[in-house]
């Protein structure tokens, strides 16, 4: 579904992402890890049509990013971590306009978009009557997923999209993003909440710099580097040791 | 059966005119669009009635004069009205967030925008044309149907107008940074607010002008420009003119217009799509060179150091000037409205004459001009309230202070340190070399009591935080206006006492007085502000 080979992207001199490859089949979940700055952003950016690669290609169910925008778009669904929406706009609106820009009419979004209000417990009055710029940040967020998942993507990327839920919300979705994987979609899950990613992630790729670190199973990639959580994975192959000690000299100075 | 979704293109044209009169960020659309509805109409009359100055000429000018002075009243209002707004809506750095990974192309997106824009510029020729399409009927030899032609020919203006803008930022964009051209756009819409307030100014002096009456298609240099071209396919469709006199600049007009849209929509639409992306990049990319820090060490010195001694004013100066330089909201909003502020005083100073010289007329005006300054601070004040990043404005509220007086102060210092003070002393300098007097320098002493007693004002209503305020809040505020005219009378009335004290020979006396007077002002006003509670819960 999602077929990445040598995808790269330079900024300037600076490599953001470095030869990146990656084949996700349908029906996965793949948790996209890395410290801030490690090129995820910009990979989903890239694999969305957002960026331009530099070099290599992406392929969105055998459809190239780069040759075919428009085809790929219409096969992907993408939460931005930013949540951005046009403030001016009612919810209902700004849900009425993507499924528009989808090809989806008004008839037809309606009851779509009534089913995403049941789940999310979102009030249709405020849907309705309420300008986005004055929704709290985790109904905000609720729309913008509604925005991404309402024409049926085969492929769904998501950036941080738990960022600013709360726990029940978070619940439905993490289960929502279950059953979607079962349906036979393939679904990008770019976090920095490990123990969220381990829970709902099939497999899981870790990197940094713009290079991918390590590839598979959380099981697998526990067992193959002899670590107890995926955290603890994570902070090895990215981060600094000794985070305990550097707290606990840190705050005995702050305090001081 | 379901009616099929409407095509992408309308879909998009309905939501930029939504966006047009609702603002990009709004909490309450109804007043939001009730005061743009509001505030179009009031434009829409203005422009009528402006447009009946040039309509006159439909009994006095020749055919071609007559229409190429339409079209350029036309270039000079609604394409620079067109030209102004294109930017803020052509380049919005969250859109490819929004957008850009759906399937819409640049060139829709593009199309969507620039028609949005056009419509809106051609309602505003139509209204500024409106009197010259009924009285260019009396023009001599135009035909039955010179309103429909000179309608076509707006339209067509209308079109090279926009054409001309997207072309210019296109390649803007694909040569500069996202940076440069944040900083290229703000003055690009600072121009043309000069050349607007200029323009008003000098047009309505240039139409009474009796080389207009003159303007031949035959001479060289009038082939340039285009509100000929335009007048030329007006004096070509109704046969006002000679086919053998007017066809090469109607020709030019049709060739150019349709030249730069192919370049500008066709050629270059593509690139659109690429300028957002270049937008998104930068964003994404982190730069490796470190940012001099001059403003820091500035503050750190004499004599900024003895002006910001509380810790919370200097750093609410700092902020204020770190928007003042690098927000591209702040710099797109603030800059265009304060150029007309120092430019209008200038033409004013200047005189209906242009006389060079002193006497006591003149300096009457250059006091007059001067004393226009005081509005610089209540504006950017106003300004400086609102931004898109208000909500950071909690960081004061939640912060451990006793008022919020340190905040205003330490912005009132930035306005008055970066814009207000400079602004007089530009006015003063200008007015000293086209004047060639050293007047206005003298005159200018009032200016600068003026400009301070009036930094104070924005803070006498209410609770002043910096950038605290959502950005569409700013277009519902109907008391700023009630301020502005009170501190332009009053700034007004002691600009022409001042002048009258110079005539008497009792200037300095005077000054005397007024910085005692305003010393008087600024701690009754203190007074007025430390008196109010603070407190920092929204309601």
């Amino acid at each position: 579904m999602i077929s990445i080979r040598g995808l790269t992207k330079a900024f300037g001199g600076a490599l953001a992402v470095d030869a990146l490859s990656l084949e996700v089949p349908p029906g996965q979940i793949l948790g996209l890890l890395g410290p801030n700055g490690a090129g995820k952003t910009t990979t989903l950016k890239m694999l969305t049509g957002m960026l331009e690669p530099t070099t290599g290609t992406a392929l969105i169910c055998g459809v190239d990013i780069v040759r075919e925008p428009l085809e790929c778009k219409r096969l992907l669904g993408f939460v931005p971590d930013s949540g951005a929406v046009y403030e001016a706009l009612t919810g209902l609106e700004f849900l009425l306009l993507v499924a528009a820009l989808y090809g989806i009419a008004e008839a037809e979004a309606k009851p779509r978009i009534r089913r995403f209000l049941d789940f999310f417990e979102l009030d249709e009055r405020t849907l309705k009557g309420k300008l986005l710029g004055a929704y709290s940040k985790g109904m905000r967020r609720k729309v913008v997923i509604t925005a991404a998942l309402l024409h049926n993507p085969k492929v769904v990327l998501l950036d941080e999209p738990l960022d600013g839920l709360d726990a029940n919300a978070a619940v439905g979705f993490k289960a929502l993003l279950e059953e979607l994987a079962r349906e036979g979609k393939t679904i990008v899950y770019s976090s920095h909440v490990l123990d969220v990613v381990e829970r709902v992630c099939h497999r899981v790729s870790i990197i940094s710099k713009g290079k991918l670190l390590v590839d598979g199973t959380p099981a697998e990639l526990l067992q193959a580097h002899g670590a107890a959580t995926l955290e603890q994975l994570f902070t090895r192959l990215t981060g600094v040791a000794g985070h305990e000690a550097r707290a606990a000299e840190f705050a005995k100075h702050m305090l001081s | 059966m379901t009616a099929a979704a409407p095509s992408r293109e309308r879909v998009l044209r309905a939501l930029f005119w939504k966006l047009l009169f609702r603002g990009r960020s709004a909490f309450d659309a109804a007043a939001t669009k009730r005061a743009k509805q509001w505030s179009l109409g009031g434009t829409l009359a203005v422009y009528t009635l402006f447009g009946l100055l040039p309509a006159i000429g439909a009994f006095m000018l020749p055919p071609l004069a007559f229409a190429s002075s339409l079209h350029a009243l036309t270039l000079m209002f609604a394409s620079l009205s067109l030209a102004s707004s294109a930017g803020t809506m052509l380049f919005v750095r969250e859109e490819s967030e929004i957008l850009l990974h759906r399937p819409v192309r640049p060139e829709e997106l593009l199309r969507a925008k620039t028609s949005v824009l056009v419509s809106y510029a051609l309602l505003l020729a139509l209204a500024l044309n409106a009197a010259g399409l009924v009285m260019g009927l009396w023009n001599e030899g135009n035909a039955i149907w010179w309103p429909l032609a000179h309608a076509l020919s707006t339209l067509l203006l209308m079109l090279f107008s926009a054409s001309a803008i997207v072309l210019a930022y296109n390649v803007c964009l694909s040569w500069f940074g996202r940076e440069r051209f944040d900083n290229l756009l703000t003055l690009v819409q600072t121009l043309m607010s000069v050349v607007l307030v200029v323009g008003s100014q000098l047009v309505p002096r240039m139409l009474r002008s009796d080389e207009l009456r003159q303007v031949d298609v035959a001479a060289s240099w009038t082939i340039l420009l285009p509100p000929v071209w335009f007048g030329a396919l007006d004096a070509v469709l109704c046969g006002a003119l000679p086919l053998e006199r007017a066809w090469l600049p109607a020709a030019i007009g049709v060739a150019v217009t349709f030249v730069l849209a192919w370049l500008a929509f066709v050629r270059l639409g593509a690139a659109y799509g690429r300028g957002l992306m270049a937008l998104n990049e930068t964003a994404t990319a982190e730069s490796d060179r470190p940012r001099r820090r001059p403003l820091s060490w500035l503050v750190r010195h004499a004599p900024l150091r003895w002006w910001l001694r509380d810790a919370v004013e200097r750093q609410a100066f700092l902020l204020t000037t770190a928007y003042l330089v690098r927000d591209r909201e702040i710099k797109l909003k603030l800059y265009p409205s304060l150029t007309p502020l120092v430019v209008m005083p200038v033409l004013i100073g200047i005189g209906p004459g242009g006389r060079r010289g002193g006497g006591e007329d003149s300096v009457f005006l250059e006091t007059l001009a001067l004393g226009y300054a005081a509005i610089v601070p209540i504006q950017a004040m106003h300004l400086l309230q609102h931004s898109e990043h208000w909500r950071a404005a909690d960081l004061f509220r939640s912060a451990p202070l006793v008022h919020w007086t340190p905040l205003f102060h330490g912005a009132r210092k930035a306005v008055l340190c970066w814009l207000a003070l400079p602004a007089v002393v530009m006015i003063a300098g200008i007015l000293v070399v086209l004047r060639g007097s050293a007047s206005p320098m003298l005159m200018a002493l009032p200016a600068v009591v003026a400009v301070l007693v009036s930094s104070y004002v924005s803070g006498l209503f209410g609770v002043w935080l910096p950038l605290s305020k959502a950005s569409t809040a700013q277009n519902v505020a109907s008391t700023g206006c009630i301020v502005f005219g009170f501190v332009i009378a009053g700034s007004m009335a002691f600009s022409g006492l001042a002048a009258w004290m110079h005539w008497l020979g009792w200037f300095w006396p005077f000054f005397a007085v007024a910085v005692a007077g305003g010393l008087a002002l600024q701690a009754a006003f203190l007074r007025s502000m430390h008196e109010r509670r603070w407190r920092p819960a929204v309601k």
